[in-house]
């Protein structure tokens, strides 16, 4: 007899047999006997029966092939376990004898029975392409003679009398698959059986024509999506078989399948062809197969005694004595099951989170999803952001209209709760970034990136960012300027009230200018700024953290407060920041404040008027308001006046406030 | 919880598929008989015409009968040279039953008046029991007539044989049988070594009757058989085959006659006594003589 090997797997789903078992199409619980690593798409909990209508002649009816139960936890892991008493073959060697004195004939029966009853399998995903999955099957070869044995006896010379005895072999054989997805519309597959063996007991030689073969197989597939209804497969074995095989989703849940069996060992080659049926409909899905050998007289649950060998035998779902099988089964998923219609296929975050100005990620992208519509019918994508501790809730994206097949990026905002504020030094954390296509709760696709959180002092360089900085509000902020005002109170009573914040200011800054010393930063970085608190209460910082303190002082008196970013295109490392602050008095009352039109700024302040400013050089205001406004405004001259720093974009005004 | 239910009613649905797969079957490549193994019950008798090498009845049929119209074709082969075919009938009626040490050795054979078969008058020779025992020396007793004739030359298959006797009150005037089909032995055949590692091809041909093979163990030096079991195919293929597993258990031989039976039997009654049956037999017999080592 030549070797029926076909396709070495179980072919406990009616999907399998539709479209060939490919072993990258595996989609479920039920796949995992032809490649493992299809574990990984369960989507939650799966529960599948499988039923086939392969009686014995004449006896029409049901054979319950198995059940299925697999789950995939921690997102990445799957694990499932099979009950498949369905998977057998029975074989019987006729009788030539047989007792008829009892009220049941007894005749010198052998029976050969093969079992793969339980098997189990886990997968792991390493990362969207990549999924590894091993599994064990449980084999069970028994045979069972019914001897007859001649008794003599003194009425009866010869009593035939029959004796019944049963063999047993028993053996664990490991399987293992790859998956790998190297773009969206094609999988390969990669699948190895009997790898390992662990073997009990086992058939004596003297039948070892029974025993079933134990050598190791390899198969690899492809799985190819070339539109978003129709999906085609195929697999080469080492063993000489093949499967070519298709499937169709027009819609509505309904998937139509066929497949083509070759095997070098059959005459004719094309030893058998399918057709298939599903159905999806909510947590149910439906499928139906059909089998067909081409070889009529093979199949036909009659084999020569003389010819067998049980070496021929590669499947036990799929064997030289298979007859025409008609299976169905029916799939029940609970939890997390409804359909994908969205996937995330990178996430991009713009950069680190910094304390200080968290509060900006509400409004401004954190990063940027982008998403494919992998169903077919425009979905409406929205995307949700969360980190765990440093938010209540996940942020989620406005609605983004995506096409069938199209991707769309969608910005990320985040909005981060006071727990931000607290870290200290620079750490990362995971963030959670899911897509939602429907209203429903549940969301699509869920994936992960880390996200760098800077120390609460750290600052990114940027002037815009340094305005985070500033606590005008902080109470220890509010006492020190308040402190400094009260001593002062009678000489401010009677000022000028177009003076006020001038007067105001320099009171403040000639205040703590005696307390305050230039120190460079602890670290010597120059992204490392103090709370203005801090600055206050360790008498001293560097340039940006004076600008950021007196910026909150005078922010506390109701001034309005400017940074002027110097960054020298010839040197860069030389950058600078000081301050400016508006002094409420109209441009053309700039001379009652100084006589020398280059001491000052006119801008253009919140109400629209043009005001004067003066410039202050913070490292210097331990010396006085005078000595800082000199060197702020020669500064300020130098830079901007001079070098044109404002036109060529090297000199920056931010406004604090 | 609705989704519980709907789904559970789908599951249950599909467990009911409760049939066994089907059985694949491993053949022979030839189409070959069963086998029905019956045991040869060997009567708490010693009559002695236990053998069915040419009697074609089977030792409890011998002493259940009271009387036997019998009409058998016997063919013996013990191989090339050794064969021999002959045919007889021979009739018994019995009212009585003979006993000797109070153990029953046989019937009275009653003089029924002159029996024809197909209207030619038989022979009425007396009816002897061959006693054989331990405690006496092998005799054998005269008890009653029996009736006989040679019939090698005109015995024919299928052909209609039909016993005639005066009307009495003890049988019938008359009854018929159809001698059974022309019965051909291929295997085993007389005078041949068979080995009991392997298994026995029973080969035949021959219609019209019902076959039987009684396996009898053959003492060559007192050319006696006596049988130890019975075959009965079940279809009628031609063949089967009596596997070495069995062969192995026959007691020590080395030589055994196999005797194919092609029969057709019924009973008749005795009027006086109703529960008292005889036997009515037309059969082909045909005896291999064989040797098994």
């Amino acid at each position: 007899m030549q070797a029926l090997t076909l396709y070495g797997q179980s072919f406990m789903d009616p999907r399998a047999i539709g479209i060939g078992a490919a072993s990258a199409a595996g989609r479920d619980s039920r796949a995992f006997a032809w490649n493992p690593a299809s574990l990984v798409q369960i989507r939650d909990w799966e529960f599948s029966v499988v039923t086939y209508t392969a009686a014995a002649a004449g006896k029409a009816g049901l054979v319950f092939h198995g059940m299925t139960l697999g789950k995939r936890f921690l997102g990445s892991e799957a694990v499932a376990l099979e009950y498949a008493p369905g998977t057998q073959l029975h074989l019987v060697v006729p009788p030539t004898l047989v007792i008829s004195g009892g009220t049941t004939p007894v005749s010198n029966e052998r029976e050969i029975r093969y079992e793969e009853p339980g098997s189990i399998g886990y997968a792991h995903r390493f990362s969207k392409a990549l999924a590894l999955g091993i599994a064990g099957r449980y084999r069970r070869e028994r045979i069972t003679d019914t001897r007859i044995t001649l008794i003599q006896q003194d009425t009866i010379p010869l009593l035939p009398v029959s004796i019944t005895q049963s063999l047993d072999a028993s053996v664990w054989l490991a399987d293992a698959g790859l998956l790998w997805t190297p773009v969206d519309n094609l999988t390969l597959g990669l699948s190895g059986r009997n790898l390992l063996r662990l073997s009990g007991a086992s058939l004596p030689d003297s039948l070892g024509r029974y025993r079933l073969p134990r050598t190791a197989t390899a198969a690899v597939g492809a799985w190819y999506q070339p539109a978003t209804v129709l999906r085609l497969g195929g697999q080469v074995c080492t063993n000489g078989a093949a499967t070519f095989g298709g499937e169709v989703s027009p819609g509505l849940g309904f998937s139509l399948r066929s497949a083509l069996f070759v095997d070098r060992g059959e005459v004719p080659s094309l030893a058998a062809v399918s057709v298939g049926a599903g159905w999806a409909y909510e947590f149910l899905e439906a499928d139906l197969s059909f089998l067909h050998f081409t070889n009529r007289s093979r199949h036909s649950g009659v084999v020569s005694l003389a010819e067998f060998d049980a070496q021929d035998i590669g499947s036990l779902d799929l064997n030289p004595f298979l007859r025409d099988r008609v299976s169905f089964s029916v799939k029940a998923m609970f939890g997390n099951i409804r359909e994908t219609l969205a996937r995330i296929e990178a996430v991009e975050l713009f950069g680190a989170v910094y304390p200080s100005s968290f509060e900006v990620f509400a409004y401004r992208p954190i990063g940027k999803a982008r998403v494919r519509n992998i169903a077919d019918r425009p979905i409406e994508a929205r995307v949700s952001f969360f980190v765990e501790r440093f938010m209540d809730a996940p942020t989620e994206s406005r609605s983004v209209t995506v096409a069938p097949g199209a991707t769309a990026e969608v910005e990320l905002t985040a909005v981060f709760n006071e727990h931000v504020r607290s870290v200290a030094k620079m750490m990362i954390r995971e963030a959670s970034i899911s897509v939602t296509a429907t209203p429903a709760e549940t969301f699509d696709d869920r994936t992960s990136t880390p996200v760098l959180f800077r120390g609460r002092n750290e600052w990114d360089g940027n002037a815009e960012s340094l305005r985070f900085f500033v606590t005008p509000d902080d109470p220890d902020v509010l006492r020190s300027s308040r402190d400094i005002l009260l001593r002062e109170h009678e000489a401010l009573a009677n000022i000028d009230p177009g003076m006020e914040a001038f007067v105001k200011s320099r009171s403040l800054i000639n205040g703590f200018g005696g307390k305050l010393m230039y120190v460079a930063d602890p670290r010597l970085s120059a992204d490392y700024v103090q709370y203005p608190a801090e600055t206050l209460s360790l008498r001293g910082g560097d340039c940006d953290d004076m600008t950021v303190c007196f910026a909150s002082l005078l922010g506390s008196i109701g001034v309005a407060t400017a940074f002027v970013d110097v960054v020298p295109p010839a040197d860069p490392a030389r950058s600078h920041i000081y301050l400016l602050f508006d002094t409420g008095l109209e441009a053309r009352h700039g001379a009652s404040i100084s006589e020398n039109p280059k001491r000052y700024v006119l801008r253009r302040g919140k109400s629209g008027q043009e005001t004067v400013w003066i410039p202050i050089e913070t490292t210097t205001i331990t010396r006085g308001f005078d000595e800082a406004w000199t060197a702020g405004a020669q500064e300020y001259f130098d830079d901007v006046e001079l070098g044109l720093g404002l036109a060529r974009g090297w000199v920056r005004i931010v406004d604090v406030n | 919880m609705e989704k519980a239910v709907r789904c559970a009613l789908v599951m249950f649905l599909f467990l009911a598929g409760c049939q066994q797969p089907a059985d694949v079957e491993l053949q022979t490549g030839e189409d070959i008989s069963e086998l029905d193994l019956v045991p040869v019950v060997r009567p708490d008798s010693i009559i002695v015409t236990s053998s069915v090498d040419t009697s074609a009845v089977l030792p409890a049929d011998q002493v259940s009968y009271f009387g036997q119209f019998v009409v058998n074709k016997v063919t013996l082969d013990a191989g090339a040279g050794n064969t021999g075919s002959f045919a007889y009938s021979r009739v018994l009626v019995s009212d009585s039953v003979v006993r000797l040490l109070l153990r029953k050795v046989g019937y009275y054979g009653i003089d029924v008046g002159g029996v024809s078969l197909n209207g030619i008058p038989m022979v009425k020779v007396p009816h002897r029991i061959a006693v054989r025992s331990l405690l006496l020396r092998d005799t054998v007793l005269t008890s009653g007539v029996e009736y006989l004739a040679d019939v090698t030359g005109t015995y024919q298959p299928l052909a209609q044989y039909t016993w005639s006797a005066p009307s009495t009150t003890t049988v019938a005037a008359s009854v018929s049988i159809v001698a059974p089909g022309k019965l051909t032995v291929l295997a085993p055949r007389g005078g041949n070594v068979y080995s009991r590692a392997k298994d026995l091809i029973i080969g035949w041909s021959g219609s019209g009757g019902r076959l039987q093979i009684i396996v009898s163990v053959y003492e060559p030096l007192l050319r006696r058989s006596y049988p130890i079991l019975e075959l009965r195919p079940r279809r009628e293929t031609g063949k089967a085959l009596l596997p070495a597993s069995v062969l192995q258990q026959f007691p020590r031989g080395p030589y055994y006659v196999f005797t194919f039976i092609l029969h057709n039997r019924k009973e008749i009654g005795i009027a006086q006594a109703p529960a008292a049956r005889i036997l009515v037999q037309a059969a082909e017999v045909y005896n291999s003589y064989i040797e098994l080592r």
